[in-house]
């Protein structure tokens, strides 16, 4: 029952469960997964999938491990921040240790592998050093725990990804960083499974809300073909072509070396004008000033969009405006989620080039200093989400799948409902 | 090896305590005290002041003799590889290993209001008898101050040309340090220029593995000082140069 490898967690005197004991995790996520998320795993084409929180414990590792648990493929496993550890650094919590079946390909560091004293057969040392030393990649014997940590910066991650596929995993499984999301983008993984809980927000509302505009954040709709050709933009598609990613420049990156421009101006005639920026970051009111005088109908920005930006265009360019804005992926949108419907309030449709899929949502009600009701919160994420993607609850049992009921079983612990 | 607290010769396990319990100093308050070691597993006890620090507490000093000991070797943390230099052989280092000038841009980022961090490390007069950033001549600091957005930090590196990225954190009230850290990090990689920094935080609340987590180079906690960044800054910017 302990092969999962999680333990209960409490939050010191308050003896709050956190995670569900050990068994009744494997219990709950073995029903759960009979032929759902573990099932849809399984059959998913994506060879590399990136788990990403919207808040430190929001259940990341809980996911992976019951992946690699539940599904029979010969995994490849790394994350891009620092997972399996004994107690969190920041709360003080106990973690959920991470026990990757035998014969796992585990990409982490030297300075992880030393901490938790694991063995395992490294069978490759990747170029790439972190704060924690070398990344090297080591065989798991299953059943000892192992710290994952992985490389620092996603071209690293990206070439681990590929890495590990070369030395022979099936799935490859980034475990996310704390909040970030750049692990998800299209040029590192090929799909995403959205770990949201209830630390999100201050309030159960809150949590929800934020779970629902990141999802759709996340899942903005791809511009289409004509609006590409017209600015002359490609997709990359799953992977294929992340040569950006490995250490040149990206085009247009900001600075002197940048290669193509950073925003690209296309006016209602198709005339397509660079604009003569390096960054659009702290440019925002010249890039609205300038895009009026151009009669600007398409913008794309090739780097980041953030909060200022956003603001600036909500606030110099005139109400209802017609705007399409084209982005390269969701994962460059440096702005709380909320700042998406703020643009759309504002006439401007905010479109990718290379659209993220979404696998899966999963919730966990954990939360400090009381969780929150796991059939509650479930049900309160699943109607949030709608039928745009399968939500579970790994811990709890719960499982919900675009065009079939809420199956809230019981297999749950009472300390777990507590 | 293991190895036990030193009293008077090798391994002896003899410690010097001192602790308060909310008791009054009364005739049994040694005994209490003394019980209260030995619960803890020490034996030997003796205690040598007994004092009322206040009519409901008093204040022990005691030596006692422990049978616990330690490996060193087997104490694993999260320790940046760095080899400590000084002031002279960083300078020497970064013009021969480097080659160029490191320019190194710093700041406290987004809402903290806190330079303290920074300042110690990059101001000329430093922190703790060492020298702060900005009078190596082999290195160009610029100190951006406070409550600098992330977006000006990173427009800064970009127009500097900078070597290395440095960001404190001394706020940390509702773990804003850690929005306002990944924050930075999704920045420069949505920008694409994450790889042309190393880029380090410091703060209270930081350490190395956490900085890994948080997707920096090195992190920093307390009571670090001027030579150690530049220590790693120095090799780290060699290790770059010559992979």
């Amino acid at each position: 029952m302990m092969a999962l490898g999680t333990e209960t967690r409490t939050g010191g005197e308050t003896g709050t469960a956190c995670n569900g004991d050990a068994g009744s995790v494997a219990a709950a996520a073995r029903s759960a997964g009979d032929a759902g998320l573990f099932g849809l795993f399984a059959e998913d084409p994506a060879r590399a999938v990136a788990i990403i929180g919207l808040v430190k414990n929001a259940g990341k590792t809980t996911v992976a491990n019951a992946i690699l648990t539940h599904v029979r493929r010969r995994f490849g496993l790394t994350s891009l921040g620092l997972d399996g550890e004994r107690t969190d650094h920041l709360t003080g919590l106990a973690k959920p240790r991470i026990v990757p079946p035998e014969g796992t390909l585990v990409a982490t560091t030297t300075g992880s592998l030393d901490r938790s004293r694991c063995c395992m057969e490294i069978v490759a040392e990747l170029p790439f050093r972190t704060a924690l030393g070398r990344v090297v990649v080591g065989r798991a014997t299953g059943g000892s725990p192992v710290e994952v940590s992985g490389p620092t910066t996603l071209a690293q991650v990206r070439a681990t990804v590929d890495a590990l596929i070369g030395l022979g995993a099936e799935r490859v499984l980034v475990d996310g960083a704390i909040n970030r999301l750049g692990s998800a983008s299209p040029r590192v993984t090929d799909g995403l499974i959205m770990a949201t809980g209830g630390m999100v927000g201050d309030s159960f509302d809150e949590a929800v809300q934020t779970t629902a505009d990141t999802f759709e954040m996340l899942t903005l709709p791809a511009a289409d073909e004509q609006t590409l050709r017209r600015l002359g933009v490609e997709r990359r598609g799953a992977r294929d072509a992340g040569s950006d990613l490995r250490g040149q420049p990206e085009p247009g990156a900001a600075g002197p070396e940048g290669g193509r421009p950073r925003l690209i101006s296309v006016d209602e005639r198709g005339r397509q004008r660079a604009l003569d920026v390096t960054t659009a970051i702290g440019e925002g009111v010249a890039v609205c000033r300038e895009i009026e005088r151009l009669g600007t109908r398409t913008l794309y920005c090739s780097g980041a969009l953030t909060q200022d930006f956003v603001d600036d265009m909500v606030r110099v360019l005139p109400p209802q405006r017609r705007l399409r804005l084209v982005v390269r992926d969701a994962t460059v949108l440096v702005l709380p989620a909320l700042w998406v419907s703020r643009l759309r309030r504002r006439g401007v449709d905010l479109r990718v080039v290379d659209p993220l899929r979404v696998l899966a949502v999963t919730a966990n009600p954990f939360r400090l200093p009381q969780p929150l009701n796991p059939t509650l919160f479930f049900n309160a994420v699943v109607e949030a989400i709608g039928d745009r993607a399968p939500v579970f609850d790994v811990v709890n049992g719960l499982d919900h799948r675009p065009g079939g009921a809420v199956d809230a079983r019981t297999t749950c612990s009472s300390e777990s409902l507590a | 090896m293991e190895v036990k607290p030193y009293g008077d010769t090798r391994d002896d396990g003899v410690m010097q305590l001192s602790f308060t319990l909310p008791i009054p100093n009364s005739p049994k308050a040694t005994d209490v005290g003394k019980q209260y070691l030995e619960k803890m597993g020490f034996h030997d006890v003796a205690v040598a002041e007994v004092r009322a620090i206040d009519p409901g507490f008093t204040f022990y000093v005691a030596y006692a003799r422990t049978d616990v000991s330690i490996d060193p070797d087997q104490v694993k943390g999260d320790y940046l590889d760095v080899e400590e230099m000084d002031y002279y052989a960083i300078n020497t280092f970064i013009r021969d290993d480097v080659g160029h000038k490191l320019v190194v841009v710093g700041a406290a980022i987004e809402s903290d209001a806190h330079t303290v961090g920074i300042d110690a490390i990059l101001n000329m007069k430093g922190f703790a008898g060492n020298y702060g950033l900005e009078r190596y001549p082999e290195i160009d600091a610029y100190n951006l101050g406070s409550q600098i957005p992330c977006e000006q930090l990173l427009k800064t590196a970009l127009e500097k040309q900078a070597d290395a990225i440095l960001v404190s954190q001394i706020v940390t009230q509702k773990n804003i340090h850690v929005q306002n850290l990944t924050k930075l990090i999704e920045l420069l990689e949505a920008e694409g220029v994450r790889e042309r920094f190393i880029i380090v935080v410091g703060g209270p609340r930081i350490n190395n593995a956490f900085a890994k987590e948080l997707g920096y180079d090195a992190g920093f906690g307390p009571r670090t000082t001027p030579v150690q960044v530049a220590s790693f800054l120095a090799q780290e910017a060699a290790r770059r140069q010559n992979p």
